[in-house]
Order: structure tokens, then C-alpha cells, then sequence
């Protein structure tokens, strides 16, 4: 059946005819294993274009959603987080079989005579794969992949005078942006794809016409050479095994190591330290030997000019040499030359990934510190050098500081900025731990780095809360639609800041507005408040009739609430202070003679002068009191000072003797008196007192008449 | 290919391990890009697939106190929620008359209109719920009483937990 169809398909189109022809191509003697990498790189090819055709399925590029849309591949979708890794690493593993193939065939030779453009196509090929690399790299848009961008378009800004010119047509402006994004994406899925497809097809058929190189034959002896075997199935049995065993490395490593991905990216996160992808770090480190004297010119050097003649040697390799021998060891002079030159690339790439951004040596105190800052959690609100909570100040940039200033700032923030909301370190902190974080914090400058597991715990925020100025925001945001907020968070969510710092809204005589927004928009106040927030004032504050009554209680706990609204001098316009001119010193003394329409014109008359006139005694004198008051008033003049002035005291011991002497029933007829308002019915009552001993037959005081 | 096709006729036998040979291969080959098409291919459909076919989970969304809802008189309320959308986080603002007769058995009502969609409002001399766009009428039940709308209004599935009430809402 299978036979028929291929067979009417072949008689329509010859295409198994070709396909077949194609395949079985005879192979030199001693060509196999060694020969597998060119199918291989080939096979990782197409293993980037599957799994890259279905992540663009779900991927979207532009800055708003590059980011989030990687985010939903790999944390979301089923097998999102694999597709990726497979993308991810399958590009390393395409780069290294394509160097690998390039090897083997420039140590067998496989470059000469008559296959000189074979090997050239392949130099263009390695070019376009790098190209690939590097525009896929932007794509996640994430925090390493946008700053790897800044720095291998700046590379192409070191060409002098024109420089900015080409890294501006690089990026599509002047900064890495919307637009470099939009150009890399299509490069990398369209333009690059289509050049390589290209390019290899014209590589293979180059090769399947000009035949495999016979190994070490020398060039002008390849037509004696035996071809026992075909390329089908000999090799391609070969290629397939080897591709089985690529596909199952490139699993293992995406399902141990998945794609990572890093924050949003972050244009203004200046501290962060990028980091080129492995294949640029030869030329990065090669950057730091070109001498700082050299200038621009050196950086060009280093950066284009010497990967440039590079690129180009390799070109014009098969034309330069002209030597027929394949035989490594009869053409030493290349053959050293090329080990050499693949130790320098080693070389400089294994001390550039070591050396990496400079890191520093933490002393063991700062060891120490740095374990408690995480222990305490500092770093969910503090980044170090783009690592880190985005919430709190980035300690990179400005450090070091000074470890007086931060110790204060750490004990008590607020001391430093009133408006802060940092959590002061917790009191139960010892003082070696204490010593130690300052040190640490203290000693944080550019070059110190959140450690990589820390990174990597971050909690994963909502895209909502992607924006790179979302803190800063969030006040607006809670405006727009309270409610929503409210679907994740809890009150004490915002509590746990806002009960140090008040939000925005409640500046500036918010009480005195508060009831409106309370009215019309509760949902407005219940993002943060529990529902019987109201409560803890409303119960016990409003200044509801018996108010003047329950004031003074009422301040003594809570004069922080009183202070929203009044300020502190506020009491004295009763207490004290601010007084109409006729009521100077004494006026408490001489206020009776008042006329009662003056005194309505401020007070209250009915409430005022009850205040003091019934009731509303200090509580220390209670109904007992005249009895009581001596022993008070002895030990604590002051005490009464704070209401009475002396002449309150001599009202009744400036004329009386008191306490009364021993003698004084026999002496009172003197001093007592029995007209009306006289001192001693301040204490005594007429009828009990007098009448006690005079009898009924003593007058009524109701005269002024002396007795 | 001569040197190979003289050497096969020569000798038959190694002719014969040859072919064998050959086949093996052959089908060895063919099993091994089988086998890569298989664990290349599988988990990328899945990826395609994705969750296109996940049945989409509601969640329960918290309106507000039941004391709010006073017996006879519709009263509305708003809640917003995240909804899902692919990678897209959306908010979304829903608006709802919650109803009781008898403050035990509510009744919750998408304020949608069943005819095109268009919000509707209790207006409490008309006692109906009243639509505006092409004057489309409830009552306190939902049900239609003037208007072109087709079907009473829509009831969401609710519920009372602790004298709060929540309605159920698409989205995560
Ligand atoms: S949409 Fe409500 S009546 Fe038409």
C-alpha cells in the first residue's frame, strides 16, 4: 500500500526518485562517527524550530507583554516551562555542535580543494546562529535579558564617529526599547530562520555534490579512495543515534536546570550588573587587556576590529591555504596555530566567566551580617545592585556608608526620615547580630550582589504589579478600584506600612473630611480598615451633648486623635491662655459680678456655668472633701495650685482660725458670722450647727445684722 | 556506487550480510526518528493544547453584609476581581442586585439586561427593575414585565457565610 502511493507519487513528481538518490550517497572509507556533528547541528536546528514556532503560539512581542507572556509559558502553561528550557538550552547546544563541526572539519581538512565554499557557507552559518542567539536572548525581556542587550548593542557603538549611527540601527533607537524588541523578534523568527534555512540547504547540497571529504587524504588524491558504505543507512543510522542522545541531554539539562527568568526588566535599575552569554565572554575579556590609554580606538579594537579580522581569516582560510596535505601533522604550521588560537578563545572565556562583574570578598562579620539582613528579611524590600525587592532603595549604588548612619537608621528610621516605613530592627536582635548587619549594610556598595538563591525565591508578583514604578503607583491604582485590591490582600496588608506612614489621603485635616469619602464610598475605606474600625472613635469620640463631660477622660487616652483636629493650644482657650481682656487674672474670683447677656455672648450659659457651678468637680473631691482637703493640701500644694490661686485659700483661713483651736467654742461669738454667703456655711449648716447649741430662740440669718 | 554494486555481485554471501545489514539500519534508523518524533512531538502538542480545554474555575466573590439587604428592596453591589486571560491579568467590575423577601432566602441578580446586555436599575416607584435602552422591564423576581428582553434575569450562584454574601464569578 505504502509502496503504491510512494511509487504514483514518484510518477507524478520523482521526488522518492530524488530523495533516494540524495540519500544514498557513497561514502569514503573512514567516514562515520567523527562526521555526525553537521547532521547534528542540523537535527538542534530543527528542534529550535519546533519548539520556537509553538512558544510564539503563545509569546507576545512588545515590552507591555514580552515579559508576562514568558512568564505565563513558563510558570503556566502544561510543559510551558520545558518547551522553554528545551528553546533555551537547544541554542547553546546548536552554537557548541556548530563549533564542534567547524573543528572537525578544519582538523580534517575538510576545507580544501574542492570544497573551499562549503566551509565559507559554514563560517556564515556559525554567524547567523550566534545572530539567532543573541536576538533570542532580549525576547523573555527580563532583567538579564534586556541588559546583555545594552551591552552587545553598545559593543557595535565603539566603532568611532559612526558608532552611535549603527548601535542606534541595531536597536531601532537610541535605547534599547519597544523597538529593538519588535526588530530582534523579527529577526529572530523570520529573518535569521530564512537565512539559515538558505544557507544550509546550499551547504548540504554543496556538500551531497563535492562528497564527504575522504579523512587525511590528500587533495588530489580523493578519486582512488573506496566508498564502501552509504549515507544511507550507514551514516544516517549513525546521525540518528547521536541526535536520540542529544535530545535526551537537552531534556535532562531543561528539566534539571529550567530557563530562568529573571524580573521584568528594569530600564532604571541601575545597579544591575549584565552579564554577556557565554559565547561573548572571550571577546568581553579580550576588552580588558586592550590598555584604557588606547581610548575609543582601543575599544574598537578590541570589541570589532579584532573579532572582525577573525571572522574574516576564517573566510578566506580555504583560499590562503593552499597546502594539498589533510594530514594534521603535514601541515603543522596551521594545525599549531589553530590550537593555539582555540586556547586563547579558551582561555579568555574560562577567565572571563570567572572573573565576571566584580564581585566582593565579604569579610566573615559581613558574612555574618549578611546572613542576619536576610534573616530579617531586609532584602524583600531592598535590592543590591538590581537583585532584590524593588520597594525599598536599590543599597548598591550609594554605598558604602557610614555605619553610625546606619546603625541610627536601623535602630529607629523614623529619627532619620519621618515619613518612613522601614520596621525599625526588632529589639530581641542581639548585639553581635546588630554589630555584624551594620557592617554589612554599612559595607554594601556596586560592587555587592544578592546572593542567586535569593533572587530566585522572589516571590513571583501579579503582571499587574510588573510595572517597573508599581510601588510608587499603587495609591493611584487603589483609587481606581478599591475593591480589586481587596480580592488578594487583607487590611492589615496595608496596615503593615501604613500604620507607620499615613497614606497620602489622610494628610491635612483628614478627619474633618473623613465622612464623606466614609459616606458615599465605603468600599474606599474598607481596602484598609476592618469593618469596626469606625468604632474605636465613633463609640467613644464624638462630641456628642454630654461631650464637655466626658472630654477630659476622653483627651487623657486619646490626645493623638484630639490632635487631628485641634491643635494643642486648643485647650488653653479654655484651660488657660487665650482669654477676653476682662477676664484677667482673678477673673475667676470676680466673674460673679459678670452681667449673665455679656457672658452669652461666648458661652453657653445653661452648659458653661453648670460645668463648674454644679458637679463637674475634679473627682478628688468628693463629698467628703472639706474634711479631707487639709491633709491634701499640705503635702501637695502645687496640686491645687493647678486650680486654685491662694486667695481661694484665705477665703476661709484668712479671717477664721482653722482648724478650729480648743478654745474656740468659747471664742467663735467673735469671728463667726451669721450673715448670709459668711465663711462658715461653707462647712456648716445653719440649723444643725448653730441651732445644735442656741436653740430654736437664735435668729435667722437672714439679716447682715451682726448677733 | 560502482565499486559497491561490483562487489555485491561478486560475492553473494557478504551480498546477503549486506542487505541485512543495510535493513537493519534502515529500520533502525527509522525506529530512532520515530522514537525523536515521539518525545519531541508529544509534549509540544501538549504545550499547543494547553489549557484550552481546561474547564474554567469560578470563584466566589464577597459583595458586602447581609444586613445590607433590606426585605423587598433590591440592593446593588459592586465587586471587582482579576480575571485570566491568557497571560492578561483584567480587572473586572461586576455589578449585582442582591434581593430577599424574607431575609433568609436571597436572591442574587446579574444586572445585565437578557435583552442586549445593557445595565438595568431598581427604581423603586416603578418597583422593576428598569432598563434603559429599550425600556425593558422586571420585577422584584426577575421576571419580565414589559420590553423586548426574552428571559427573566439572570441568577448567579451565591452563597452566605457568616452573614457575608459572595457570589460566584468567572476567572481566577
Ligand atoms: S437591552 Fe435592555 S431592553 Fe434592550
Amino acid at each position: 500500500m505504502v509502496g503504491k502511493i510512494l511509487r504514483w507519487i514518484d510518477e507524478q513528481t520523482e521526488l522518492v526518485t530524488f530523495v533516494k538518490e540524495f540519500m544514498e550517497e557513497p561514502l569514503a572509507k573512514g567516514v562515520g562517527w567523527p562526521h555526525v556533528f553537521g547532521s547534528a547541528a542540523m537535527f538542534l536546528f530543527v528542534v529550535q524550530l519546533c519548539t520556537g514556532v509553538l512558544l510564539m503560539v503563545y509569546y507576545v512581542p512588545s515590552p507591555d507583554a514580552a515579559y508576562e507572556s514568558a512568564s505565563f509559558i513558563s510558570r503556566e502553561l502544561p510543559l510551558g516551562g520545558l518547551v522553554r528550557g528545551l528553546h533555551h538550552w537547544g541554542a547553546s547546544f546548536m552554537l557548541i555542535l556548530v563549533i564542534i563541526h567547524m573543528l572537525q572539519a578544519f582538523f580534517w581538512g575538510a576545507y580544501k580543494k574542492p570544497r573551499q565554499i562549503i566551509w565559507v557557507i559554514g563560517v556564515l552559518l556559525l554567524l547567523v546562529t550566534m545572530g539567532l542567539s543573541f536576538t533570542g536572548y532580549l525576547l523573555p525581556w527580563d532583567q538579564k535579558a534586556y541588559w546583555a542587550t545594552v551591552v552587545g548593542t553598545r559593543i557595535a557603538g565603539s566603532v568611532p564617529m559612526v558608532g552611535h549611527y549603527i548601535t542606534a540601527l541595531f536597536r531601532g533607537g537610541p535605547d534599547v526599547g519597544a523597538l529593538t524588541l519588535t526588530r530582534f523578534f523579527a529577526l529572530h523568527v523570520l529573518i535569521f530562520p530564512a537565512v539559515l534555512i538558505g544557507l544550509m540547504v546550499f551547504h548540504v547540497a554543496q556538500v551531497r555534490k563535492k562528497g564527504i571529504t575522504p579523512p587525511w587524504r590528500r587533495v588530489d588524491d580523493e578519486d582512488s579512495v573506496s566508498r564502501p558504505t552509504l549515507f544511507y543507512p550507514d551514516q544516517v543510522f549513525k546521525d540518528a543515534v547521536v541526535s536520540v542522545l542529544l535530545l535526551g541531554l537537552l531534556f535532562a539539562v531543561a528539566v534539571l536546570y529550567p530557563a530562568h527568568l529573571e524580573a521584568k526588566a528594569n530600564p532604571a535599575a541601575i545597579g544591575y550588573v549584565p552579564r554577556p552569554e557565554w559565547y561573548f565572554l572571550p571577546n568581553f575579556e579580550l576588552l580588558k587587556y586592550v590598555p584604557t590609554a588606547w581610548g575609543e580606538w582601543g575599544e574598537f579594537a578590541g570589541a570589532a576590529v579584532v573579532p572582525g579580522l577573525a571572522v574574516l581569516f576564517l573566510i578566506v582560510l580555504p583560499y590562503l591555504d593552499r597546502n594539498p596535505e589533510r594530514l594534521p601533522r603535514r601541515r603543522p604550521l596551521i594545525s599549531v596555530g589553530a590550537v593555539a588560537a582555540l586556547g586563547v578563545l579558551l582561555y579568555l572565556g574560562i577567565s572571563g566567566a570567572k572573573s565576571g562583574p566584580p564581585h566582593a570578598q565579604l569579610t566573615p562579620q559581613q558574612q555574618r551580617g549578611q546572613k542576619v539582613f536576610l534573616d530579617l528579611r531586609c532584602h524583600s524590600c531592598h535590592g543590591i545592585n538590581g537583585g532584590g525587592g524593588l520597594e525599598g532603595q536599590d543599597l548598591g549604588p550609594d554605598g558604602p556608608r557610614q555605619p553610625d548612619t546606619v546603625a541610627k537608621v536601623l535602630r529607629s528610621p523614623t529619627a532619620i526620615n519621618p515619613r518612613s516605613i522601614m520596621p525599625p530592627v526588632p529589639a530581641s536582635l542581639t548585639k553581635t547580630d546588630f554589630q555584624d548587619l551594620v557592617a554589612f549594610v554599612s559595607a554594601i556598595d556596586t560592587t555587592f550582589r544578592m546572593p542567586t538563591e535569593v533572587i530566585a525565591s522572589q516571590p513571583h508578583r501579579p503582571s499587574s504589579h510588573q510595572e517597573e514604578n508599581w510601588f510608587a503607583n499603587h495609591k493611584y491604582e487603589v483609587r481606581k478600584d478599591p475593591t480589586l485590591c481587596g480580592q488578594c490582600h487583607e487590611p492589615t496588608f496595608c496596615q503593615s506600612c501604613h500604620l507607620k506612614r499615613r497614606p497620602d489621603s489622610h494628610e491635612k485635616e483628614w478627619l474633618k473630611s473623613h465622612f464623606g469619602t466614609a459616606q458615599e464610598r465605603p468600599e474606599y475605606c474598607q481596602v484598609c480598615h476592618e469593618e469596626n474600625y469606625c468604632n474605636s472613635c465613633h463609640d467613644r469620640l464624638m462630641h456628642t451633648e454630654d461631650w464637655m463631660q466626658r472630654h477630659s477622660s476622653a483627651s487623657e487616652v486619646d490626645r493623638e486623635m484630639c490632635q487631628e483636629c485641634h491643635k494643642p493650644d486648643f485647650c488653653i482657650t479654655c484651660h488657660g491662655g487665650t482669654k477676653p481682656a476682662s477676664h484677667t487674672k482673678d477673673w475667676v474670683y470676680r466673674h460673679q459680678g459678670a452681667q449673665a447677656a455679656e457672658c452669652s455672648e461666648c458661652h453657653n450659659t445653661k452648659t458653661f456655668c453648670t460645668a463648674c457651678h454644679e458637679g463637674a468637680r475634679p473627682e478628688s473631691h468628693k463629698a467628703d472633701w472639706l474634711t479631707q482637703h487639709p491633709s491634701r493640701a499640705e503635702s501637695k500644694t502645687k496640686e491645687c495650685a493647678t486650680c486654685h490661686r491662694t486667695e481661694f485659700c484665705s477665703s476661709c483661713h484668712g479671717g477664721i482660725d482653722l482648724p478650729h483651736p480648743p478654745d474656740w467654742m468659747l471664742e467663735h461669738k467673735a469671728q463667726a458670722s451669721f450673715a448670709a454667703g459668711s465663711v462658715c456655711f461653707r462647712c456648716h449648716e445653719y440649723n444643725e450647727t448653730c441651732n445644735k447649741c442656741h436653740g430654736a430662740e437664735m435668729p435667722e440669718p437672714a439679716s447682715d445684722t451682726p448677733h | 556506487m560502482g565499486d559497491i554494486r561490483e562487489s555485491a555481485a561478486g560475492k553473494a554471501e557478504e551480498d546477503l550480510s549486506l542487505i541485512t545489514r543495510r535493513r537493519f539500519l534502515g529500520y533502525g534508523s527509522g525506529l530512532l526518528s520515530a522514537l525523536i518524533g515521539i518525545a519531541l512531538g508529544l509534549p509540544l502538542v501538549r504545550f499547543y493544547v494547553g489549557d484550552t480545554f481546561k474547564e474554567r474555575e469560578g470563584r466566589w466573590l464577597r459583595l458586602g453584609a447581609i444586613e445590607e439587604v433590606t426585605a423587598g428592596q433590591p440592593k446593588l453591589f459592586r465587586a471587582s476581581h482579576v480575571d485570566r486571560d491568557g497571560w492578561r491579568q483584567t480587572a473586572r467590575r461586576e455589578s449585582v442586585y442582591a434581593v430577599t423577601q424574607d431575609g433568609k432566602d436571597y436572591v442574587v441578580f446579574s444586572n445585565a439586561c437578557t435583552h442586549l446586555g445593557c445595565p438595568v436599575h431598581w427604581d423603586d416607584s416603578a418597583q422593576s427593575f428598569l432598563c434603559p435602552c429599550h425600556n425593558g422591564g422586571f420585577n422584584i423576581r426577575g421576571e419580565v414585565t414589559k420590553g423586548p428582553a426574552p428571559r427573566p434575569l439572570d441568577r448567579l450562584e451565591h452563597k452566605v457565610e457568616e452573614g457575608t454574601l459572595y457570589v460566584k464569578v468567572m476567572g481566577g
